[in-house]
């Protein structure tokens, strides 16, 4: 009876009463592909079935669904397709297997016409092969080395390859019972890292990134040697995070230097630098670095699935690959932070973040990070905190002013005269007498000229910026106004913005108010305060969704964490940061003692056995 | 292993949510009806619907309690099965519907007073449907968590405006104490607990909630601090506007907050209070859509909320133009909605939370029953 009512209810207010068998589950990705997959399995059944004239029986169906996870079943002796998707992809990799596991060949020759053919030796200028002879165990080797000139350091490798192997063999050294190979490992090359290859790909991968491949005539192996040697910067100071107090030093484009800069700072074993390479062609060195005994196992998987998941040709810079890993590719605000000062890496990770080297990037990425630490300044923590908590509220009035000075200053003057004292309406709208434009307009004028100064001011070759910021000065000054463009209280109030925006520390961040805020001069021409509001709301409602690596973008506040540190807006004393932020599930949740500062037991103002003092 | 995205409300949240959506109604009209009704004792009218408030849901949660893991579609589907469940999602939202379609017109048809006298009507009721749409859209997580962000906010700038007032302040206003009366008073009490008729909506959200057992102490917090600012906003109200006067400004603390003038500078804040006014219809009405669409969505057993919510706000929007003006949608709200709306609010709940309690109780009689012959 009740089935009748409920299919009856059903019939008039729905569309299509029957349920589907197979309901599309839509937060279930793998279901989804897999679906596609047992479909196609159905229909080869089918077809199957169709050309030995049966009938499918309900037992199949249930095989046929069974073959949804994966576990591809041979129903009836017919084995199941393969997905055309599926069967390219392992073609692909049966190639590119086949291609690297090509072996090295114990003649000389045939690996030395390998080589040239593979580098094209006879055209490429920078690629150097040198041949000589090596005596091992009283018997002459034909050898040849390979490099990249320019990459390698040459001084190294005179010294410490083509020297030794040329005139240490010529020493007594007990070779009783050693090969060929172990003598040249174990004797002849005194070099810290080597690495013996038993594929061309091996050496190859290695003499690309800097590396010099040694191949040994009768010898199915090569011998790698890292003596990289290209030029570059040397560590110098920050230059877009600039600070008074605290280190200054910064990252720069090499990877291992990097992540030594991190590893000087915090002195633990259980750093750990996993390298990844990203970028099918370029095949780009990056660290994924983190404590391994702080981050969380699961932060630090999905951190390392999505970055070996990453299928690119080339990878230049740690900007290219946050736009790979970023959460939410729409939101108009960054999801990670990306800082050149290992310091500031180094206090992350010690939070039991995740921080992310590229090699060839000065920056590192941290994640996760909240909207609260892209406002944070590596100099809050070196600063004491009454000072630290002033720049905070500075820096957020920066970024009100960014945001909508210029759209209140246009609700206010259009829609809300009353709001303003009678002296400052007066002095505005006398200002104003001259204008022929009407307020937005005047705004989009200064505001677009500002912009336009800006980004010419970055591009501008140097001896020519001080010419701009003269030409700047008169334009956006005093000939707006004398032309009677604009209001000198714009001037005013184009400058707060200009100079709001410059005390946002992150860079990236600044970029996004920026834009948005031409968002709100049109919105509070439109509708006022109104229009603020709706895109207050919007903006709001859009970061509070977001999230970085699963954390909530808008913690601590919302959702609000039950932590007792929150160092979000308000610096807390350092003595005080005793836990770690909980919103990142770190595996030791103390930070420090309860009662960090030792020296206070000896006042009493704790007690001695470092119970909790409730009075304290 | 993809990261998997599950819905979970903490405590503060739900209780942000439920804050906003009693006290949005306070910037609106809900002094001045009050006054009406209470005269110079509106205050005590409300303390009086919040302390009723209050015990009822105390009851209502006691006897809910064997269904903490359900939402009230589930009671009501335990109870009367699947038809029962539909019947009662249809009176849930079709309430809902009634009061975000009223809503989003008194808050247009009030900016478009105050601000923006020359705009027509459907351009700012477009603004808030494009507001709520964009809420309803990111869901009921988002909608707590933003909850949570702006209602501290928003509360200290409600109580800083009447902070304000007090220089204003004129105790003989409230004087006669009891107003019309007690019996008067009580019997006015009875209507007006449609004031927290949004409280159906904690019996939504309560499978999201962190704990589930907390939506006992969520709605009692709720309703102790939106008893509160009732309480608070009308006695400030009634002690700056002496009866009849405070029956005839439309939108008495919007009035409140313009009169305010304390030097130089602290006068004519009102534009502040905009702000405070249009990020909480903001927040109510995009609440407000979700639940709509939520109850429509789970009455049919829908698998996705997301496409109804662009019939439904094209709906909203449209019935929303039908009253001619503020009058007329007043009266749709003081004449019709005020008077009735408990009764889905609490008469319906109680109702089925009885019927799944005494078949339970019965199929385990049968049971038992059965267990026994066999």
């Amino acid at each position: 009876m009740e089935n009748n009512v409920l299919k009856w209810l059903k019939n008039i207010f729905l569309f299509s009463p029957k349920e589907p068998k197979y309901r599309f589950v839509l937060d279930d990705a793998n279901n989804q592909d897999d679906n596609g997959g047992t479909d196609t399995s159905r229909q080869a059944k089918k077809d199957t079935e169709a050309k030995n004239g049966t009938q499918p029986k309900d037992e199949d169906k249930v095989s046929g669904r069974k073959a949804k996870n994966g576990k591809r079943t041979v129903v009836d002796g017919v084995k199941q397709p393969i997905p055309i998707n599926e069967m390219n992809e392992k073609k692909r990799e049966k190639k590119d297997s086949s291609a690297n596991a090509l072996f090295i060949d114990t003649s000389i020759n045939v690996n030395l016409e390998y080589i040239k053919q593979r580098y094209s030796a006879d055209i490429n200028g920078d690629f150097v092969i040198r041949e000589f002879k090596v005596i091992v165990m009283n018997k002459d080797y034909s050898v040849f080395i390979c490099f990249f000139d320019g990459l390698v350091d040459t001084i190294v490798v005179n010294m410490s390859i083509i020297q030794p192997l040329m005139t240490l063999s010529t020493l007594p050294v007990n070779t009783k019972d050693q090969t060929v190979r172990d003598v040249v490992y174990n004797h002849l090359i005194p070099q810290s890292q080597i690495k013996i290859c038993r594929t061309y790909q091996e050496v190859v991968d290695e003499v690309n990134f800097g590396g010099l491949g040694i191949f040994i005539d009768g010898l199915d192996v090569a011998f790698a040697c890292d003596v990289k040697g290209w030029e570059h910067r040397n560590v110098e100071q920050p230059t877009s995070e600039l600070n008074i107090r605290g280190p200054k030093e910064s990252f720069n484009e090499i990877n291992r230097k990097n992540s030594a800069l991190i590893r000087k700072i915090i002195k633990d074993e259980n750093l750990i630098v996993e390298d990844i390479l990203v970028g099918e062609r370029s095949k780009t060195p990056c660290s994924m670095v983190y404590i391994k005994n702080l981050a969380n196992d699961s932060l630090v998987r999905e951190v390392r699935r999505r970055i070996k998941s990453i299928k690119i040709a080339y990878l230049r810079d740690a900007g290219e690959l946050e736009q790979f890993l970023e959460d939410s590719p729409y939101l108009p605000a960054p999801q990670m932070l990306l800082t050149e000062r290992p310091d500031r890496v180094a206090s992350y990770l010690s939070e039991g973040r995740v921080g992310i080297i590229v090699h060839g990037s000065p920056f590192a990425i941290v994640v996760p990070v909240t909207f609260f630490n892209l406002i944070h300044s590596p100099e809050d923590y070196y600063l004491r905190y009454p000072y630290a908590t002033f720049l905070r509220l500075i820096r957020i009035l920066g970024i009100l002013f960014t945001l909508l000075l210029p759209s209140f200053y246009l609700a206010v003057t259009n829609y809300y005269h009353e709001m303003l004292p009678t002296d400052l309406l007066l002095a505005i709208a006398s200002a104003r007498e001259k204008v022929p434009f009407p307020t937005v307009i005047s705004i989009f004028i200064m505001e677009i000229a500002f912009e336009l100064i800006r980004e010419a001011g970055i591009r501008i070759p140097g001896p020519i910026g001080p010419t701009l910021s003269i030409v700047g000065a008169l334009i956006l000054g005093q000939a707006a106004v004398a032309a009677n463009l604009v209001s000198p209280i714009l001037i005013i109030v184009v400058a707060l913005t200009a100079i709001g925006s410059f005390a946002i520390p992150d860079f990236s961040l600044g970029y996004s108010f920026r834009a948005l805020r031409f968002i709100y001069i049109i919105l509070a021409s439109f509708a006022g305060l109104l229009g603020i509001s709706l895109g207050i709301f919007i903006h709001l409602l859009v970061l509070v969704h977001a999230k970085s690596f699963g954390v909530p973008f808008m913690v601590p506040f919302a959702p609000k964490t039950s932590g007792t540190r929150t160092n979000a807006i308000l610096k807390t004393p350092l003595w005080k940061e005793e836990d770690r932020p909980d919103f990142i599930n770190p595996k030791d949740i103390k930070q420090q003692a309860h009662i960090s500062r030792g020296w206070l037991k000896r006042r009493g103002g704790a007690n001695a056995d470092e119970t909790e003092d409730k009075d304290r | 292993m993809q990261m998997k995205q599950k819905i979970k409300i903490g405590n503060f949240e739900a209780l942000c949510l439920l804050i906003n959506m009693f006290c949005s109604k306070l910037i609106l009209d809900f002094p001045r009806y009050v006054s009406e009704d209470g005269g110079t004792a509106s205050w005590l009218l409300v303390l009086l619907i919040s302390i009723v408030v209050f015990v009822v849901f105390t009851f209502l949660a006691r006897i809910y309690k064997k269904f903490s893991d359900k939402d009230i579609l589930d009671v009501a589907k335990l109870a009367f099965g699947e038809p029962g469940k539909i019947i009662a999602g249809l009176l849930f939202m079709l309430q809902f519907l009634y009061l975000v379609t009223i809503v989003v017109r008194e808050f247009a048809e009030d900016i478009k007073v105050i601000s923006l006298t020359t705009t027509p009507i459907s351009i700012i009721i477009s603004l808030f449907c494009i507001g709520m749409l964009t809420g309803a859209f990111l869901g009921i997580e988002t909608l707590c968590r933003i909850n949570a962000l702006a209602v501290p906010v928003l509360s200290a700038a409600f109580i800083f405006i009447l902070l304000l007032s007090i220089p204003r302040f004129d105790s003989s206003k409230i004087a006669p104490w009891l107003g019309p009366g007690p019996a008067v008073l009580i019997k006015k009490a009875i209507p007006n607990i449609s004031a927290y008729s949004e409280l159906t909506t904690l019996l939504f959200i309560i499978p999201y909630l962190n704990d589930k057992g907390n939506y006992v102490s969520i709605g009692k917090y709720a309703i102790l601090a939106s008893g509160f600012f009732f309480t608070v906003g009308t006695l400030t109200y009634t002690l700056v506007y002496q009866y009849p006067m405070s029956t005839e400004f439309f939108l008495p603390l919007y009035q409140l907050a313009r009169s305010i003038a304390i030097g130089r500078f602290l006068s004519r804040i009102e534009a502040i209070f905009i702000l405070v006014w249009a990020s909480s219809a903001f927040l109510y009405l995009s609440s407000g859509l979700y639940f709509v669409t939520y109850m429509f969505k789970k009455s049919f057993g829908l698998q996705t909320r997301k496409p109804l919510l662009i019939p439904f706000t094209i709906l909203i929007f449209s019935i929303a133009m039908i009253p001619e003006n503020l009058y007329s949608a007043l009266r749709l709200e003081m004449g019709y909605y005020r008077n009735y709306a408990w009764i889905i609010t609490i008469i319906v709940p109680l109702f089925l939370v009885t019927a799944a309690s005494v078949r339970a109780k019965i199929e385990r009689r049968n049971k038992s029953d059965e267990a026994k012959s066999q």
